[in-house]
């Protein structure tokens, strides 16, 4: 495996006696899209605080490329869209993004195409000379993706990107990051839109007061894949055992029974679907309803995770 | 090297209405001195007063200094304003996170906008001070006894209150950072105040006072070491009656104090520096 671009090492974080960050540990391979998770106050923001150098852990480390996250060379490939950002209400979008360009070290003969190049990107390129000040909240957010990206960064941290946008905004923003991480680009989504993170992500982080409670999968969160619901208008005696060994059995109030096998549900053995077919075949009324269907992030978060400062 | 923050912090400079309104007030406060030396010297010249040179230039004197008075407290008010919000104002709106996150250290952004402060602010006090200093020379006749060192310490004088603004804002909010700043700057007048008082009564512990006011908050004993420069070459070196009142002095100020200033000056911009490049942002 290549070295990671982001890795963090136990990292705490205290702020006089409250406790933000209590030994975070996390890593973030090349080209990795990982969605941040958590309620609020669960260390999130302060997390991504550290590893851009804008907070100084207690202890543990924090690395980007290999480097301490304070180096200012190892933010050369890093681009941040910070969650509460503004821009200078004076200066114009292509402004705005022509002096992030300049931070980043795009040359001066790249730059005007870079810059146009970005705009284009974010949904701006007819509105890049108007002024930030006459921009909508959705527009600076997409501003805020330009400044991001401006800098072909490798390591993208994107702190709520889509809070402010509209469906529209929203889906151009998920293109965008798909298209990133094509290129190979990783990708940190800070984010409390669930389906964003659920639609863009290879892995989740999910964190609560402070810790890391959760790394791996979607899949993996959501108990392993989809479940197969079989309902029926009946299950023989006989049968109910046998098939409770590999699902449940629960019937509803109308007194139709729904036997659950998974999740996942096609990692069952066969003996298991030929006892779904004799419950099919005995019933009276055959089969009444097939559905596949897999626990949601949003389920699979909210029984995770405590309530944050709920 | 681009200095894309400097280039910024002047732009952001320039739009500020505070800078707005700080050149109406300054064309004001040049049109308004004109006026007034003008309908002075017109009295003179029908010959009802002030007939010599000598009442010429000490009446021309003494207005042009009030007029370097007031030009210098608009310039130090400037200042401090503009020094108020240069780092916490940044951070509350969350401009400065996506900027400090770029590969260039801390200190870099901080000089880069002190700098841009500074520019702003010793601007406008040279383009106060020459106005003010044109309009007395074409009516009155008006010459200071060293344009450069009135200018250079005038400069020196905005660029301290700049320095000590950026450091308090690093840590404090852009209200209280105004707040304090203006008391160092009212504490450094009140220093000065009672200083000469203490010449005046010759009593030595409120002297001593006003010097150590003066050592730690420099902003009116530069005033004053500016106004020696401001006179005249012959009144600069009377050894006459007073030699210092509460809004200038006739003597020239001592190289010691002006690079103590400097010193000063230099200890608060290290100490915002590395404010700044240790807090969490």
């Amino acid at each position: 495996m290549s070295e990671a671009v982001l890795d963090a090492d136990r990292l705490t974080k205290a702020y006089g006696k409250t406790i933000a960050l209590r030994g975070v540990t996390l890593t973030v391979a090349p080209g990795e899209a990982v969605g941040l998770l958590g309620p609020n106050g669960a260390g999130k923001t302060t997390t991504v605080k550290i590893l851009t150098g804008l907070v100084r852990p207690s202890s543990g480390t924090a690395r980007l490329f290999g480097r301490p996250a304070g180096d200012p060379r190892a933010r050369q490939r890093l681009g941040y869209l910070p969650e509460l950002f503004r821009f200078p209400d004076w200066m114009t979008g292509e402004q705005v993004v022509t002096f992030h360009a300049d931070l980043a070290g795009v040359s001066r003969a790249d730059r005007t195409n870079r810059v146009a190049e970005v705009l284009e990107k974010v949904g701006l390129g007819a509105r890049g000379r108007d002024r930030v000040g006459a921009y909508s909240k959705g527009m600076s957010q997409r501003l805020g993706l330009a400044q991001a990206i401006v800098g072909r960064p490798e390591l993208l941290l994107l702190d709520e990107p889509t809070s402010a946008l509209d469906p529209v905004g929203r889906r151009d923003v998920r293109e965008l990051v798909s298209e990133l991480k094509a290129e190979g680009v990783a990708v940190v989504l800070n984010s409390h839109l669930l389906t964003e993170v659920e639609r863009v992500c290879d892995r989740v982080i999910v964190m609560d007061k402070g810790h890391v409670k959760f790394s791996g999968s979607l899949d993996e969160l959501t108990g392993g894949g989809p479940s197969l619901h079989v309902t029926v208008g009946r299950v023989d005696d006989d049968l109910r055992p046998a098939l409770v060994e590999f699902g449940r059995v629960t019937v509803a109030a109308s007194g139709d029974v729904q036997i659950t096998l998974g999740p996942p549900w096609d990692d069952v053995p066969d003996e298991a679907a030929e006892l779904v077919a004799a419950a099919v075949t005995r019933g009276p009324w055959g089969l009444r309803g097939l559905v596949v269907s897999r626990a949601s992030l949003e389920d699979a978060f909210v029984a995770m995770v405590s309530g944050g400062d709920r | 090297m681009r200095l894309a923050v400097y280039r910024a912090t002047l732009g952001e400079a320039l739009g500020r209405k505070i800078v707005l309104w700080g050149w109406i007030a300054s064309v004001l406060l040049v049109g308004l001195f004109g006026l007034g030396l003008a309908f002075l010297f017109d009295k003179v010249s029908r010959g009802e007063s002030l007939t010599t040179l000598a009442q010429r230039v000490l009446v021309g004197g003494i207005l042009t200094i009030l007029g370097l008075y007031v030009g210098s407290f608009l310039s130090a008010f400037l200042a401090m304003m503009l020094a108020a919000g240069s780092v916490s104002a940044e951070i509350d709106s969350g401009v400065l996170q996506a900027v400090v996150v770029r590969p260039q250290p801390r200190w870099r952004w901080y000089l880069e906008r002190w700098f841009g402060l500074v520019t702003m602010s010793v601007m406008y006090v040279v383009v106060l001070t020459l106005g003010i200093l044109l309009v007395s020379r074409i009516i009155s006749a008006y010459e200071p006894s060293s344009l450069f060192g009135l200018l250079g310490i005038l400069a020196l004088q905005v660029t301290l209150l700049v320095t000590v603004g950026m450091l308090l804002s690093c840590r404090l909010s852009s209200v209280a950072t105004g707040v304090v700043l203006f008391l160092y700057f009212g504490i450094a007048w009140l220093g000065g105040f009672i200083g000469w008082i203490g010449g005046l009564a010759e009593k030595p512990e409120l002297t001593t006072i006003g010097t150590v006011v003066s050592l730690v908050a420099p902003s009116d004993a530069l005033w004053k070491a500016a106004s020696s420069y401001a006179l005249p070459q012959g009144m600069s070196l009377s050894s006459n009656g007073p030699t210092d009142l509460p809004f200038l002095s006739t003597l020239q100020p001592s190289p010691w104090f002006l690079g103590w200033a400097v010193v000063l000056t230099i200890v608060f911009l290290a100490l915002g520096v590395r404010t700044f490049a240790r807090r969490d942002l």
